[in-house]
């Protein structure tokens, strides 16, 4: 896999404010979730990476070249930042093209590659209005559209969602695994988890301008042995299969929720857990089973909270 | 939970919770404060104190070499001439501290907040006029009061009449007549243009180019009457009017009350424009 | 239709600069605020008309007052204004607006965003400043004793002169417009402090100020009145010439390298 994006030990300071610190990942092909709260360096990262700053300290690297002054790569690169700020006075075509000129691309071609971008992000109808009337998620989409008009290989998406109606998020989700798929490396941030898991399952974890984990987020997940996972059990039987899990010893806790009657345990070895409550499943009447906790919310404030 | 569907009736507002009074004065509060925390006020104003402080040093020199007297008197025109002397640091004021004022919120949807509160648009356009007002009486009116007070306390034989406190009113009046046509124009600059760059060099751009104006129309005409283009000239015959001053050579002519007519003119003219144009929203075609 | 796969050069200079100028001149010329600056410089254009309907007593000739509003109104007070209006704007303007990123984020180089960007200013200054000097002279002196063919000449070299004028203010501002955060105040002591009074201080220190060389170069300006009468300083057209086409190049030469290696962190 040829790495399009590297950090290597990069840091990143405003005066005494770290922002980034130590950060060592490459990205290749595929789309990758860029995760962490509020103040947590996503947007230092995402502006490194872009080449906007360079590191005070370490290496970030675009395409094998420096990323901070080599607009060059830019060629093949494509940004649609956070900032809610277009050129108002423009047209959504004429400010599509407009910087598809800048990258090289004559009218006739940059009008081409305007429309179809404009047409992948359904703002075909507006196209011709200009962009200071939009509603908040036309403006969104129109900066995705500039930032996909090029057919870039690397895209840096910050927050691409913000301000999409539902259809609009199935639509964007979709597009951006369909660029994974087709190779390009994407990098989104965003803060709506639930939809980030739809789009990939590659995440990068941030918090304090650290990495706190990067990867798949099921092996992400497995590796977090001394967590343990928490499972719901529904059952007609509630207290009888109480007393024969109480007895696994990977059981840490187990609980019977009150005002739903469900099973709570928590659990180190799941797969053994598993395996028992499908033995005793037609003795008990288990109804349900589901782990509640192994989704990205759940992995990352475990993580955060150390 | 079963869903309801619920009658659509004509309902009366009837709201019970009358508005405060003096609504505009949390407006004018942080406002100054936003500004006083900015080093670079701070030190416009210090500046702007300097012409007075080296005024009140002439009036302890005058005291102690009497033959200076003559040279330099210390009358109305010693006062004029100091008032007239911060008018380049108001205008400097005036821009720094008055041409983000409507245009920041404007801009980036801060009037929406205000508005979201119980208060009106008079209501927010009178704390920015008090913003601008204390911040331009720091570089007017109260150096030309301090210097009042200052030079009777050093010179009482030459102020400590009875008779001399009727400076107080004069320096408050053409205070007012500075202060307030130009926290009309900056005001509109600032409602006007959305950006406080442009907000502040369009005020300039009205200030200088009426003064080029009058210069160049008083070049080719000789006429007192070509000082009506000029605000700084109308404010000067206004100032020399209300201090029994001689008026100078390009509008010894100008009656002070025509000046006098264009500068309420220009604060009406204002508070109208303020009142049609800061909406808070706005329609994009 | 799929694009090629691009070849990761940086583009030339010229084009680069050409494409971001056609977007900044549609950005910089047809707004509300390029509106008033030219009502503001067409002023003279409508004082000129009155005096034409209304002759006033004083002995000045169509063509006389004519050079009392180019050397006065333009090239002394109203460009200085505009150079710093829209120059000053000329990178701070889309920092502020937060519209910088796009052209950081495109394959062209800092040196073609501030040349194009300049270009744009130029164009903008210029066209909003020549119909206004241009009408002026016409309104003032076609149809006087002197007619408007007198001092056809001077009329292009004082257009020569504004466009001098503005390019060299202009990359003066530019400069304080990359360098500081808040231009407008510094701007302004400039222009009213140092080219204000300074420029007219006797001795050696009008060498130090635009101006001084801006107005020399309007060869048919008129008598200086008041203090400006006693100790005005004027230069050879060629040195004028010379000192502020160097002022303007070293100022953009400046700006260039202190925006090339500028970081700009545009944030929500």
């Amino acid at each position: 896999m040829t790495a399009r994006v590297v950090f290597k030990n990069a840091s990143r300071w405003y005066g005494p404010v770290m922002a980034l610190n130590d950060v060592s990942f490459e990205l290749g092909p595929g789309v990758y979730g860029l995760l962490g709260p509020n103040g947590a360096g996503k947007s230092s990262l995402l502006k490194l990476a872009s080449g906007q700053l360079r590191p005070s300290q370490g290496s970030v690297e675009l395409l094998g070249r420096p990323a901070f002054g080599s607009p060059e790569v830019f060629h093949s690169v494509g940004l649609c930042s956070d900032t809610d700020a277009l050129f108002d006075d423009f047209t959504g075509l004429q400010f599509v093209s407009a910087l598809l000129s800048l990258n090289g691309f004559d009218r006739a071609q940059a009008h081409k590659l305007a429309t179809e971008a404009i047409e992948t992000v359904d703002l075909k109808d507006a196209m011709h209005r200009k962009v200071g009337a939009y509603s908040k998620g036309m403006r969104q989409r129109i900066k995705l559209a500039q930032a996909l008009a090029h057919q870039p290989e690397v895209l840096f998406l910050d927050e691409p969602l913000t301000g999409m109606d539902p259809q609009n998020r199935k639509r964007i989700s979709d597009l951006m695994k369909r660029l994974g798929d087709e190779g390009r490396t994407v990098l989104v941030s965003t803060h709506i988890l639930h939809e980030l898991e739809q789009v990939t399952r590659r995440v990068l974890l941030i918090h304090n301008g650290r990495v706190l984990a990067e990867g798949d987020l099921r092996e992400i997940r497995d590796l977090l042995d001394r967590h343990p996972r928490s499972v719901r059990i529904k059952a007609t039987n509630t207290r009888g299969l109480a007393r024969e899990l109480v007895t696994l010893p990977d059981l840490v806790s187990l609980n019977i929720e009150d005002a739903t009657g469900h099973l709570l345990a928590e659990i180190r070895k799941p797969e053994a857990f598993f395996t028992k409550v499908q033995e005793l499943s037609g003795a008990f009447g288990v109804e349900e089973m589901w782990v509640t906790d192994e989704n990205l919310e759940s992995v990352f404030s475990y993580l955060v909270s150390k | 939970m079963s869903t309801q569907i619920y009658e659509q009736h004509y309902r009366r507002l009837d709201a019970s919770i009358p508005l405060r009074k003096q609504r505009w004065i949390p407006i004018a509060r942080e406002g100054l404060k936003a500004l006083i925390a900015l080093r670079a006020y701070l030190g416009l104003i210090a500046i702007a104190w300097l012409p007075t402080f080296g005024r009140l040093v002439q009036v302890y020199f005058i005291t102690r070499f009497p033959e200076a007297r003559r040279i330099v008197p210390i009358d109305d025109k010693f006062f004029f001439d100091s008032m007239a002397f911060q008018m380049p640091w108001m205008l400097l004021m005036a821009a720094f501290a008055g041409s983000g004022l409507i245009a920041n919120d404007m801009r980036t949807g801060g009037l929406l907040l205000y508005l979201s509160r119980p208060l009106i648009i008079g209501d927010y356009i009178l704390g920015k006029v008090s913003i601008l007002f204390a911040s331009l009486s720091m570089v007017t009116l109260v150096p030309g009061l301090v210097l009042f007070f200052g030079a009777r306390s050093l010179a009482p034989d030459i102020l400590g009449e009875w008779s001399h406190l009727m400076l107080i009113p004069k320096i408050v009046g053409f205070a007012l007549v500075t202060v307030l046509p130009t926290i009309g124009i900056v005001l509109v600059m600032s409602a006007l243009a959305r950006n406080a760059r442009f907000a502040g060099l369009g005020f300039f751009f009205v200030f200088v180019g009426s003064a080029v104006a009058q210069a160049i129309a008083w070049r080719a005409t000789r006429s007192s009457y070509a000082g009506l283009i000029s605000i700084q000239a109308c404010i000067r015959r206004v100032g020399e009017a209300i201090f029994g001053l001689k008026p100078s050579r390009m509008t010894a002519e100008l009656p002070p009350e025509l000046a006098f007519a264009v500068l309420a003119t220009i604060v009406v003219v204002s508070l109208y424009v303020l009142k049609t144009r800061v909406r808070a929203v706005e329609i994009v075609k | 239709m799929t694009a090629e796969a691009p070849v990761l050069a940086i583009r030339p200079v010229w084009p680069g600069a050409r494409d971001v100028f056609f977007i900044s001149i549609e950005r910089m010329l047809p707004r509300a605020r390029s509106f008033w600056v030219f009502l503001l410089l067409a002023l003279p254009v409508v004082l000129g008309v009155l005096l034409r309907i209304y002759p006033p007593k004083a002995p000045l000739t169509g063509f006389e007052f004519y050079g009392v509003i180019v050397a006065l109104f333009f090239v002394r007070n109203l460009l200085p204004l505009v150079a710093l209006l829209f120059g000053s704007a000329l990178i701070s303007d889309a920092v502020d607006s937060k519209t910088l990123t796009y052209f950081l984020t495109r394959p062209v180089s800092r040196l073609s965003i501030f040349l194009g960007e300049f270009g744009a200013y130029l164009v903008t200054v210029l066209t909003l400043t020549v119909p206004c000097v241009v009408l002026t002279y016409l309104v003032l002196c076609v149809g006087t004793p002197q007619g408007a063919g007198f001092g056809a000449t001077d009329l292009v070299q004082d257009l020569g002169a504004c466009a001098l004028t503005l390019f060299t203010y202009g990359g003066l501002f530019a400069l304080l417009g990359v360098s500081l955060k808040k231009p407008l105040i510094p701007g302004l002591l400039f222009l009213f402090v140092w080219e204000g009074f300074v420029a007219n201080f006797p001795g050696d220190a009008p060498n130090y100020t635009i101006t001084a060389y801006a107005r020399s170069l309007i060869r048919h300006r008129p008598s200086e009145e008041g203090l400006a009468e006693l100790f005005s300083k004027f230069f050879g057209v060629g040195e004028s010439v010379l000192v502020l086409g160097s002022v303007g190049v070293i100022s953009l030469a400046l700006a260039i390298w202190i925006f090339s290696r500028r970081e700009y962190v545009i944030s929500s």
